[in-house]
């Protein structure tokens, strides 16, 4: 039981609060660097309303909406795995966490095939822009965001991926038990974020158009 | 010399011995005591790269026409001065040494909760470094340490992407850093050492954590809005684009004010040390201290706003920031007076630690004073961008943040290496430090006030007298900045034993052996009483 | 570990969770048929209010963890808001400045 514990620690408890508290730290870090990203959406979105709504009219409603439902399922299946490992069920915690990591590439795969269209219709600030009209300069800024915000919340998923893969593999090679699981824990916290964050990012990019 | 250190036996029972001795147990050490004196090198280094920079700006402003270099090069050697000193020295000086040294010993805990953590801090913090060294190699950067857009992202043709990485890289460190003491000192306390008996080093650091981590990821994420957007042309702060450029200045002062406070709020923790072992007297008011602390770091994140009263900011806007901005004084005065109210009746030994923290007293006052006059709006349209800023901003950060660290240095030198210094010439360097800042930085007050704009190489010859003095200043400076160097390194080679405790201080850290042992304590203490216990062990003897 | 139950949250509690944070979304999503209003976003921010809680409690185990972790949790995701107000704050009180042309 002990060979989990750092020597500088006194007990395993205090070895878990520690890392408990670092980690909600970390995501109080990560939330702040969304946040600026957040602050400079809503103050644009301020000064140019209509670029706003129109910018919004030209993304993907459907496939932004699956993607939102496929993260939240792969929270719940995550947060799911990380019961099973407390209930001692390495095998099925494992099998959870890989499910995961696969709803983390679908976000991915389908995020891109969005990326393509948008693409094609020339909605990519000074790689393909082909729109005219009294909106177009506005909605060029919420494009802008549109790329900085998802781009950064994609690169996350990225990680997130790759992370939940090697806590998947250190499951199955029986590393983790009810009495430690604590890198499985903090995987799960880190994926829950990723989470919640594109919950706000879902409004803010699909739903502020309006009349579908 | 190897001889000595091998027959010196607290030598061989340290944390200096018993990792071993090779370069690479030094750089691959998760010891906080090591990691320290890691970051003490590398921010010495630096130190000394920015003090050449300020050297040649006061050397080019000795002559009214600014011969010495170009506008150009003056530009990019301000530049270099302010990302080096503010991201390479103050806010690492310290929270990563004397931080790093001393939390887990005060606190008694064996190390940091995270020690690999902190040795990934400084490997960041290195490669922040050689960016920055890259920048200023390949040409340097010309914008200014604030990176005001649209300058910094439509017009400058020199190397700010280098510049920004390096900051954005170096940001990381920080709230790496931030994060370990913040859990630290939640979850390894020694036994009976709760809150209200930890010491007000401990909470100026915990303070400046907190500020580090609510603060900081907003500069990474600004200084990546600017990358993106000389790359790719992404139009967030760009008015071409219908962007904004006073939106960046709201990001950046978001996290550069508090920046500020980052850089004080642990040397106000070191100060108060200082002055409590030097008076030999109990805090005065310590929960006011301790809530006085939180309450700076608090208020400090509601104020940015008063680095933008002339940027286009609103009217109203202007006033919320300028009364929060007088706000936060109110804090700042309860520590000062505290710390005089300490020396009340104390017995006062001037020795080279106290008469830095007496110099900070009386410099960060002047500086704090003369942030009101800068905090009211009307005063603010005048002063703004001239001299005065630039000395009020210079009296806080290094006639305090600079002294208190020195100030620190001096006084924990001893239990770091386990030798004394010559107790003389640190006094003669402390009073050489007062004068020669003062000499420097109160004529800028005054060339502000008659209106010298500042960031210019050139200037009108009515503001000639007032230059030579502060160069004059400078140099007196800069002597008493050197000497710490010689005097260190002859108490290195042969300075005399400190033992444990060489100020009869009081705290964790006297109680081990000067230097530590690696895991810092034989048995884990436990704690008794509350911090500066002082006066009770006078009037017991 | 004598009660393997014992502190674990129940699977019927994450299912029920991802039921509502999917209704919730077919809610948010189902706002895009409404007439035009600025009651949209009030409803579609509120709505991501609460998927956020919901994770934060349930998948996060907020509901089961320290005083201070939720303190953390709450105040971190409360702190942009500081930078929110006071920037958006500005731009709404800014006069208005004419266009160039």
């Amino acid at each position: 039981m002990n060979a989990h514990l750092a020597e500088h620690f006194d007990d395993p408890p205090q070895q878990k609060e520690a890392a408990m508290l670092g980690m909600w730290a970390f995501i109080a870090t990560e939330v702040l660097f969304f946040g600026v990203l957040l602050a400079a959406y809503i103050v644009c979105r301020w000064r140019f309303p209509a670029g706003f709504a129109d910018g919004s009219r030209h993304t993907d409603l459907l496939l932004g909406s699956i993607e939102t439902a496929v993260l939240l399922a792969s929270g719940c299946i995550m947060a799911v795995g990380l019961r099973e490992i407390q209930l001692a069920k390495q095998r099925s915690a494992c099998l959870a966490i890989v499910i995961t990591a696969a709803l983390g590439v679908a976000f991915l795969v389908l995020h891109g095939m969005e990326y393509v269209d948008e693409y094609h219709e020339g909605l990519i600030p000074t790689v393909r822009y082909l729109q005219n009209g009294t909106d177009a300069d506005s909605m060029e800024v919420f494009f802008c965001l549109y790329y900085v915000i998802t781009g950064l919340h994609s690169l996350h998923v990225l990680i997130g991926v790759v992370l939940l893969l090697v806590i998947a593999e250190r499951t199955r090679r029986g590393h983790f038990s009810p009495h430690y699981y604590t890198p499985l824990e903090i995987a799960g916290l880190y994926w829950s974020l990723v989470d919640i964050v594109w919950i706000f990012v879902y409004p803010g990019i699909y739903l502020a158009g309006h009349s579908a | 010399m190897t001889d000595v250190f091998v027959r010196d036996s607290p030598l061989r029972r340290s944390y200096l011995w018993q990792g071993g001795h090779t370069l690479r147990s030094w750089l691959l050490s998760t010891d906080h005591k090591r990691i320290a004196l890691l970051y003490a090198a590398s921010i010495t280094l630096f130190f000394f790269l920015g003090a050449v920079a300020a050297a040649l700006m006061r050397l080019t402003l000795i002559d009214p026409q600014g011969r010495l270099m170009s506008a150009e090069t003056y530009n990019k050697t301000f530049t270099f001065h302010g990302v080096v000193m503010v991201w390479f020295f103050l806010i690492p000086s310290i929270p990563a040494t004397l931080g790093n040294f001393l939390v887990p010993l005060m606190v008694g805990a064996r190390d940091l909760a995270f020690p690999r953590l902190n040795l990934f801090s400084w490997y960041l913090y290195m490669v922040g470094g050689l960016f920055t060294i890259a920048c200023l190699l390949l040409g340097g950067v010309d914008t200014g340490w604030t990176f005001y857009t649209p300058f910094s992202t439509m017009f400058s043709d020199s190397h700010v992407i280098l510049a920004v990485v390096g900051v954005f890289v170096v940001g990381f460190s920080s709230i790496l850093t931030g994060l370990n003491f913040i859990v630290t000192i939640h979850t390894m306390r020694a036994p009976g050492m709760h809150w209200y008996r930890l010491p007000l080093f401990i909470w100026g650091i915990y303070a400046t954590s907190i500020v580090m981590m609510l603060a900081t990821p907003v500069l990474a994420m600004t200084l990546c809005l600017i990358g993106l957007e000389r790359l790719f042309g992404v139009g967030i702060f760009d008015p071409s684009l219908g962007g904004d450029p006073v939106l960046f200045q709201h990001f950046f002062w978001f996290y550069s004010h508090p920046a500020v406070y980052i850089m004080i709020l642990p040397a106000m923790g070191v100060v108060s040390e200082l002055i409590c072992c030097g008076a030999r007297r109990r805090i005065f008011g310590y929960r006011f201290m301790t809530w006085s602390l939180l309450g700076i770091a608090f208020i400090g994140f509601l104020v940015w706003g008063h680095h933008m009263f002339v940027a286009g900011q609103s009217m109203y806007a202007s006033m919320a920031f300028s009364i929060l901005s007088f706000i936060v004084a109110v804090p700042s005065a309860i520590k000062v007076f505290n710390w005089v109210s300490t020396l009340y009746r104390g017995t006062i030994d001037f020795h080279a630690p106290m008469l830095y923290a007496l110099g900070f007293i009386g410099l960060f006052m002047l500086g704090g004073l003369t942030g009101l006059f800068l905090a009211a709006v009307a005063l603010d349209v005048n002063l703004t961008d001239t001299y005065f800023v630039v000395a009020h901003f210079h009296y806080i950060m290094v006639g305090g943040s600079v002294m208190a660290y020195l100030g620190g240095i001096h006084f924990w030198w001893p239990k770091i290496t386990g030798r004394l210094y010559s107790e003389r010439m640190a006094q003669l360097a402390a009073v050489l430090m007062f004068i020669g800042f003062n000499l420097t930085f109160f004529p800028q007050y005054l060339l502000g006030y008659m209106g010298m704009p500042r960031r210019y190489h050139q200037y009108p010859p009515q503001f000639h007298a007032l230059n030579v003095l502060s160069s004059i200043g400078a140099v007196v400076l800069a002597i008493s900045y050197l000497m710490p160097l010689f005097y260190f390194a002859r108490s290195l080679r042969s300075g005399a034993s400190a033992g444990p405790n060489p100020w009869q201080a009081a705290g964790l850290e006297w109680m081990t052996s000067s230097p530590p042992p690696e895991h810092n304590f034989v048995e884990t203490p436990v704690v008794t009483e509350g911090p500066y216990a002082y006066h009770e062990h006078e009037e017991q003897a | 570990m004598n009660k393997p139950e014992q502190g674990i949250p129940s699977l019927a509690s994450h299912l029920l969770a991802m039921g509502a944070l999917w209704l919730l979304l077919l809610m948010s999503a189902a706002t895009q048929w409404m007439p035009h209003s600025g009651w949209i976003t009030v409803i579609t921010t509120s709505i991501a209010v609460a998927q956020a809680c919901i994770v934060l409690v349930v998948f996060m185990r907020l509901k089961s963890s320290s005083n201070l972790l939720r303190f953390v949790a709450i105040f971190s995701f409360c702190w942009p808001l500081l930078l929110v107000v006071f920037s958006l704050g500005d731009y709404m009180t800014r006069s208005p400045l004419r266009w160039p042309w």
